[in-house]
């Protein structure tokens, strides 16, 4: 059995363990109430024990990598990494793109494949930016959202941080079709997969880093703000998806001024 | 007595008039933003000296950021659970906490530039889109919510990649208060003084 099979299985295994619940607001208490309801965080009293294991173990192990990372990679490379493991996931995302039957961001994720694959020397330089095909995040849990699946309740998860049971599945079937696994699976592949798989986490985390450390310092209630900004961010993601696709001309195109600009 | 004609005339003119008054307030409130961003700019980049550069910079907010209708705003349902005397301390440690941290982190961004995008209505305010150039970082977007209830145009809100700086604030400081009974804001406040305490004895935040 392959080692990423795995990962599926324990977000399931994880996701079933959440048992504590935080009791809503009495009805008398309407704001409260209707508050309770747009944290969507019922599971807020295990969410905050999984969020102070992570914390301690990212301490451990996690942090310290992506420091050294950090110090030990000078920016440029650490930039070309980051691009090289985006190049690699192109098909992934315009699988998803056309999921979402969104021609214009599909178009773009294709084109920024074949170009930065070839001319930006396999992934290291984005070149396909410069030449008006943008970068747009786009995986399963998006795809869910597109189609109208909704968000479920707020969840923290060891290894994955904020997330929610649409984007926890999206990522594990995301990681059984995850394109590198067409490599095989031979030792040599799965090897090459964790690699890419703890490179890619490491690059990540080691990328948000400065953002995450800022938070943990200066927040009152970093769970809270962290919950915040993983789901307003992951909402404009998706609204960036469900808008895309009105223009369907790249930005080079000599396009006459909008009134209003 | 109105006919027909001057009817349909009263609804044109209803109509394109109002785009027009919608208009201005974008190129005010995109000159606006180029403003305050040169004026913030112009002390980073500039020679005073830190603590100098400190205090032109909590000029800026204090004058270009509509500070109370934030706090208010972050506060939330809250405020009106709050006594007087709690809304005052509440304002006055907001505007504390609001100069200290955007002067303690703009000092970090010493090279910076940054260029004007496009306007946008957006619930009653102006979205005005920037992208800044960091050094050593990729480039950024920051929206600007520039709102003209004031009068004079106000930032009430900075939106990084989708997220708001004034909702986070408010679902932090919403959840320190649900943490501690959720019906005083005493804890808040008491949470609020200690941060700045800490932000003021360690430094930049």
């Amino acid at each position: 059995m392959s080692g990423i099979r795995l990962v599926p299985a324990l977000l399931a295994l994880t996701i079933l363990a959440l048992a504590g619940c935080a009791t809503p607001p009495p009805a008398s208490h309407p704001e409260a109430l209707e508050a309770f309801h747009q944290t969507n965080d019922p599971l807020e009293p295990t969410n905050r024990v999984l969020y102070r294991v992570s914390n301690a173990v990212a301490s451990v192990s996690l942090t310290p990598a992506a420091r050294a990372y950090r110090s030990a990679v000078p920016e440029p490379v650490r930039n070309s990494i980051t691009n090289i493991f985006s190049n690699l996931g192109g098909p992934f995302r315009f699988a998803n793109d056309v999921m979402q039957a969104k021609s214009r961001r599909a178009g773009d994720t294709l084109m920024r494949f074949l170009i930065n694959s070839t001319i930006g020397l396999g992934g290291i330089f984005d070149v396909a930016s410069g030449w008006g095909y943008p970068n747009h995040p786009s995986d399963l849990g998006m795809t869910f959202a597109v189609w109208g699946v909704p968000s479920g309740p707020y969840l923290f998860l060891p290894l994955l941080g904020p997330s929610d049971p649409r984007d926890a599945f999206g990522f594990a079937a995301g990681t059984v079709g995850n394109p590198l696994r067409a490599l095989g699976s031979g030792p040599g592949a799965i090897a090459f997969q964790w690699a890419s798989l703890g490179t890619t986490t490491i690059s990540q985390y080691a990328q948000n880093l400065p953002a995450i450390e800022s938070v943990k310092r200066t927040a009152l209630d970093p769970y809270a703000t962290f919950r915040s900004l993983y789901r307003q961010h992951r909402q404009a993601e998706i609204d960036a998806a469900k808008q895309g696709g009105e223009h369907t001309i790249p930005v080079w195109f000599d396009l006459p001024k909008q009134p209003s600009e | 007595m109105l006919d027909r004609r001057s009817l349909v005339l009263a609804a044109v003119a209803v109509v394109l008039g109002r785009p027009a008054a919608a208009a201005d307030e974008i190129t005010e409130a995109k000159a606006f933003v180029q403003r305050t961003g040169d004026a913030i700019l112009s002390v980073i980049n500039g020679d005073l000296s830190p603590g100098d550069k400190h205090q032109a910079l909590a000029r800026i907010v204090i004058e270009d950021v509509d500070v109370d209708g934030v706090a208010r705003f972050a506060l939330g349902r809250f405020w009106r659970l709050a006594s007087p005397a709690q809304r005052e301390t509440y304002l006055s440690l907001f505007r504390q906490y609001l100069v200290f941290n955007v002067t303690g982190r703009l000092a970090q961004y010493k090279g910076t530039t940054f260029k004007l995008g496009r306007a946008t209505p957006m619930n009653g305010d102006v979205a005005v889109t920037t992208t800044i150039y960091v050094p050593n970082n990729q480039p950024a977007d920051l929206q600007w919510m520039v709102s003209f209830d004031s009068g004079s145009p106000k930032i009430v809100d900075l939106v990084a990649e989708g997220t708001s700086l004034r909702v986070t604030q408010r679902s932090e400081y919403a959840s320190v208060i649900t943490r501690n009974g959720g019906q005083d804001v005493q804890a808040l406040l008491d949470a609020m003084h200690a941060q700045l305490k800490r932000m003021t004895e360690g430094g930049n935040g």
